[in-house]
């Protein structure tokens, strides 16, 4: 009863809930830039089979942020929650130079769908900290990002671990979804 | 507002209905006591209805009379009887009260009591369970007792039986026994009897002892009598037993000397074993010592021989020649001894013919006088035969002695000729060997001279052949000349230096082989040489074993003349004891012989002396002879080195030869080389020369051209460029077919999936896959290349390649999907499990988002998904009204299908 009172008065009166999900291949470091987001810390992870789905307030607006799991049998499912997607965040492993055209692959393919189309997009350069890591211009490069003209777009480097460039992008991201 | 109506309406129930509950007895003992009461209550109604009607029988009394006083009285009485019996009643009542109480406290004791009994009941039973079980226990204790007590009852029957055995054997030996007494009584009465008998004969034998008696002391005193007498016998026998111990100790006194003696002869006994022992001792030391002495004889006897063998073997014939001196001298010393014997038997003769002048002196004398005389001679006659006789033993012994001695003497000689004539075997086989070995060395050094010759004679023909080579080279030098003048001055040069050097080499060789030929010239001078050498000393050997031959066969004749001589001086020996004058006669030849011996040995002597000299002369040139052969040895060695050198020489003079040859053939090839390259740089020269001219053509050509041509080029590579940005793109877009291809293929076997399950098929498939599916074929329509390259253009540019991890997401996949590998099932059921978790726990929103993921991995169908939104609708509305899930969820004892109702 109260939730629903909660939900009727914030739908109501008070600001809506962004949705926002964190997408990418799986080992990239979603659920760990999630919670790095939420609580703060750095977190040991298992890889998620299924999701993991938090609200976070960030500078007085309200994230419901959907981290799914990233492996490739369950990548399919990624479809069934695009519907009332605020921003995308992609995170992509800076380090895994193999996997770099799936993760191009699947990023267009998402891109492509209907429900998408209003959806900012945030391309996280992650595992920054590490030596030999490419460099966002190097991710952009691999991803195609420089093709991309209908939507509002851009490429931060992070790092999760040691928490580099994380508030930048959650600071560029708020901008944009409020002046959506 | 109706609930509180209905509340009140309750509570007034409640109260109406609280009291009647109130009044209802809550527990069953109240009902009890409450039933008591009232049956106490009935027996005193009862009591005061017997009163009653008591008092109504009084009251009825009046009632007979009645009037309306008297009914009045009667009613005051009856009112006061009232009220008696109310007092009455509310007394009962108090009683009825003080019973009840009493009742109740009658039935708490009661219950105590009952409790009381139970629990005793409960201990009782305790008791009797434990009771039970003690006596079951002690039971089966009594039981075993019961056992053992049956098998000891067992036992003790067994002891019984025994016992009733040993009863009967006991019975047996009673009667046994009752028998024996009974022979006891009857042996005893008759005992008595005999009792009897025997006093009344030991009174007459008292009797007859009283008579004894008397004789007894009649015989004591006869004793006394002889007792005395026995007393002057022991007096008697002891003066003879002194008399017996004084001749004993004599005895002992004789025994000890005796002993003494004994002793005595024992220890000279001993003392003569002893000496015996020593004798013994000495003896065996004495035969030792003998044995030793023997043993040292022999030892003497064997160092002797061995000394003498020694002499022998090693001495030369100088030493075998003073042997023979020494025998010379001891024959001459035999000789001399035998001519003073004989001297002594000439004057033993001179004395005899004395004597017998004495005789005929004395025949003139009377004739007792010449018998005497003559006596007298044969006796000193006698005496001197006697002593010829002994002298003559003597001289035999001495003779025999000194024979044994030649006899020796002449083996020994005997032995040093074969040693001799051995010896000059031995150094004739060795001349001969030497022979042997020289023929055998000239042989070898003429082979080695024919060997050098012919080595000459190739080295000579080798050198013709290299001059022949030479020439031929010089020949081709010569046409090499004429072709190249440059290279032929320089090998000109280098030829005639080869020519130089070769004829110096040639030169120095032939001076070589000349020194050679003149050194085996030499040599075979040397060789010669020593032939003749050889050859002297061959013959020399021969002259001078013969002459040691002659020497030999003197000896050995002369041993015969010895031997021969000592048979006559053995007859000569017989004859002296026949008589003097051969004995003289003897002398006179033995001293002849020994003349003859003495000459013989000078004669030994110098011969000994002689060979003794030749051998030392022939071991001297034998020595020359082998130091002849070494140095010619030496000399021929060193030729050899000379020899080898010179090879040595020739074989690297052949060898530089070879090499310069080598050279000379490695220049020519060079040159060879050298004139192709040239030929071809030529060639090349006129191609390139001619290449240029048609390029300087071409550039003559090009240049009037260019000008032309220059803006064809550029418009040229216009098209060049913009086709090959075409290329890409149509390359670009051909792969983005490929992929919506694939896309399809996927699609359309879900789709064929879907139609092989009827029912579904029939619902026909989800929105969005036939949505999808319908899009994606729109799209594969779009055939218009160019629209499709625009539409690229505006989403994305650059077209992902294959990747070789397929990507699914283009597709949609459910739980059972049978594409899907059993470890991707896993994973899938785990996410669906994750997803139904998530669903039924988190909040309104985020299960929103759930219904559709849930949808795709069970495949819902879209009545079913929507049911299933409703649902969450109304669970969270309020006023929604609850849907019918029966539209889509069949039960399914209907048989029919949800599809079909629908």
């Amino acid at each position: 009863m109260g939730s629903v009172f909660s939900s009727l008065f914030s739908s109501l009166f008070g600001q809506r809930e962004r949705r926002i999900l964190i997408l990418g291949l799986d080992g990239a470091g979603k659920t760990t830039i999630l919670y790095k987001l939420q609580v703060g810390e750095v977190v040991t992870t298992i890889p998620t089979i299924g999701f993991n789905v938090e609200t976070l307030t960030y500078k007085n607006l309200k994230f419901q942020v959907w981290d799914l799991g990233g492996q490739t049998s369950i990548r399919p499912y990624w479809r069934c929650y695009y519907s009332n997607t605020d921003a995308i965040i992609y995170v992509v492993d800076s380090m895994d130079k193999d996997r770099m055209s799936t993760s191009k692959q699947e990023l267009v393919s998402m891109l492509e769908e209907e429900e998408l189309k209003k959806a900012i997009l945030v391309v996280f350069a992650n595992k920054q900290d590490l030596d030999g890591a490419l460099t966002e211009t190097e991710v952009a490069k691999e991803l195609g990002l420089a093709a991309i003209k209908d939507r509002k777009w851009q490429i931060f480097k992070t790092s999760a671990v040691k928490s580099i460039g994380l508030e930048t992008a959650m600071d560029w991201l708020v901008t944009a979804v409020q002046s959506q | 507002m109706f609930k509180k109506l209905r509340q009140k309406i309750e509570n007034v129930d409640g109260s109406a209905a609280s009291p009647v509950k109130e009044g209802v007895p809550s527990t069953p003992s109240s009902v009890r006591r409450n039933e008591e009461g009232r049956r106490g209550s009935r027996a005193l109604l009862r009591k005061s209805e017997s009163l009653t009607s008591l008092n109504g029988s009084e009251s009825d009394m009046p009632n007979e009379s009645s009037t309306k006083e008297d009914l009045s009285v009667m009613v005051m009485n009856r009112t006061a009887q009232v009220k008696r019996l109310e007092v009455k009643l509310a007394e009962y009542g108090q009683s009825l009260k003080e019973r009840t109480r009493e009742c109740e406290k009658l039935s708490n004791a009661l219950e105590k009591q009952q409790d009381n009994a139970l629990r005793k009941l409960n201990e009782l039973n305790e008791t009797y369970t434990n009771n039970k079980k003690r006596s079951d226990a002690t039971i089966s204790r009594l039981e075993e007792v019961e056992k053992e007590l049956q098998s000891s009852v067992n036992s003790l029957e067994e002891e019984n039986n025994k016992l009733q055995t040993r009863v009967d054997e006991w019975r047996a030996k009673e009667e046994e026994f009752e028998k024996q007494k009974n022979e006891f009584y009857e042996k005893r009465d008759n005992r008595e009897e005999l009792h009897d008998l025997q006093r009344q004969e030991l009174a007459k034998l008292k009797h007859m002892l009283m008579n004894r008696e008397k004789q007894c002391k009649d015989v004591q005193l006869e004793l006394d009598e002889n007792v005395a007498n026995l007393i002057q016998s022991q007096d008697q026998c002891e003066g003879l037993e002194k008399q017996v111990y004084n001749l004993t100790r004599s005895m002992e006194e004789t025994q000890s000397s005796l002993v003494k003696t004994i002793q005595q002869r024992d220890d000279l006994q001993q003392s003569f074993e002893k000496s015996e022992k020593a004798a013994k001792k000495l003896t065996s030391n004495n035969v030792d010592l003998k044995d030793k002495l023997s043993s040292l004889a022999l030892d003497l006897q064997k160092a002797r021989s061995a000394l003498s063998s020694v002499e022998t073997s090693h001495s030369s014939l100088s030493d075998k020649y003073e042997y023979l001196k020494h025998s010379s001298e001891a024959v001459l010393n035999k000789a001399q001894n035998e001519a003073q014997e004989k001297q002594s038997l000439i004057d033993h003769l001179e004395h005899k013919l004395k004597t017998m002048e004495q005789r005929s002196n004395t025949e003139k004398l009377p004739e007792d006088e010449k018998i005497k005389a003559l006596l007298d001679e044969r006796i000193s006659l006698e005496q001197k035969l006697e002593e010829s006789r002994q002298q003559l033993m003597n001289i035999k012994s001495t003779w025999s002695d000194k024979i044994n001695q030649l006899e020796t003497q002449v083996t020994h000689l005997n032995h040093k000729l074969a040693e001799d004539s051995e010896e000059l075997k031995q150094k004739n086989s060795e001349l001969a060997q030497v022979k042997e070995e020289m023929n055998g060395k000239v042989k070898v050094l003429s082979s080695k001279l024919e060997d050098l010759e012919k080595s000459n004679s190739d080295l000579t023909s080798h050198n013709d052949s290299i001059l022949q080579q030479m020439a031929e080279l010089e020949a081709t030098l010569i046409e090499k000349q004429a072709l190249h003048d440059l290279t032929m001055s320089k090998a000109k040069q280098r030829e005639s230096e080869q020519m130089e050097q070769s004829r110096n080499a040639e030169g120095d060789l032939r001076t070589k082989i000349k020194e050679l030929s003149n050194k085996i010239k030499q040599q075979d001078d040397a060789t010669n040489r020593l032939e003749n050498e050889i050859k002297q000393l061959k013959s020399e050997k021969e002259t001078i074993i013969s002459s040691m031959q002659s020497q030999i066969e003197d000896l050995s004749a002369e041993m015969d003349r010895k031997s021969a001589e000592m048979a006559s001086r053995e007859k000569i020996n017989g004859e002296m004891a026949l008589s003097l004058e051969e004995v003289r006669r003897d002398r006179d030849e033995l001293r002849k012989v020994r003349v003859m011996l003495e000459e013989n040995a000078k004669r030994h002597q110098k011969k000994l002396e002689e060979a003794l000299k030749e051998v030392e002369s022939l071991t001297a040139e034998l020595n020359e002879l082998k130091e002849d052969l070494q140095k010619s040895e030496s000399r021929f060695q060193k030729t050899k080195s000379l020899l080898e050198e010179a090879q040595v020489e020739l074989d690297a003079k052949h060898e530089g030869l070879v090499r310069s040859q080598g050279a000379s053939e490695e220049q020519e090839d060079q040159l060879r080389d050298l004139t192709q390259k040239l030929t071809d740089l030529d060639s090349t020269l006129d191609t390139r020369t001619k290449e240029l001219m048609m390029c300087k053509e071409e550039i003559a050509s090009l240049k009037n051209n260019q000008a032309e041509e220059g803006e064809e080029v550029k418009m040229l590579r216009l098209e060049r460029s913009s086709l090959e940005d075409r290329l890409l793109e149509k390359d670009r877009t051909l792969k983005l077919h490929q992929q919506r291809i694939n896309d399809i293929k996927k699609a359309l076997q879900k789709e064929v999936n879907k139609s092989k399950q009827p029912e579904r098929s029939r619902s026909g498939d989800s929105g969005q896959q036939s949505a999808r599916v319908s899009s994606s074929r729109l799209r594969n329509d779009d055939t218009n290349p160019t629209e499709n390259g625009v539409s690229r253009h505006n989403g994305m540019a650059s077209v992902p390649e294959v990747d070789p991890i397929p990507s699914l997401l283009s597709g949609d996949m459910s739980l059972d999907d049978p594409s899907l590998s059993e470890g991707q099932r896993d994973i899938v059921v785990k996410y669906l499990k994750h997803v139904v978790l998530k669903f039924l726990s988190c909040g309104q929103s985020e299960a929103q988002q759930l219904i559709k993921a849930m949808s795709a991995i069970l495949r819902f169908t879209n009545d079913e998904e929507k049911l299933v939104r409703e649902v969450l609708d109304y669970r969270s509305s309020w006023f929604a009204s609850r849907p019918n899930a029966k539209s889509v969820l069949k039960p399914s004892f209907k048989g029919r299908s949800r599809h079909q109702r629908r």
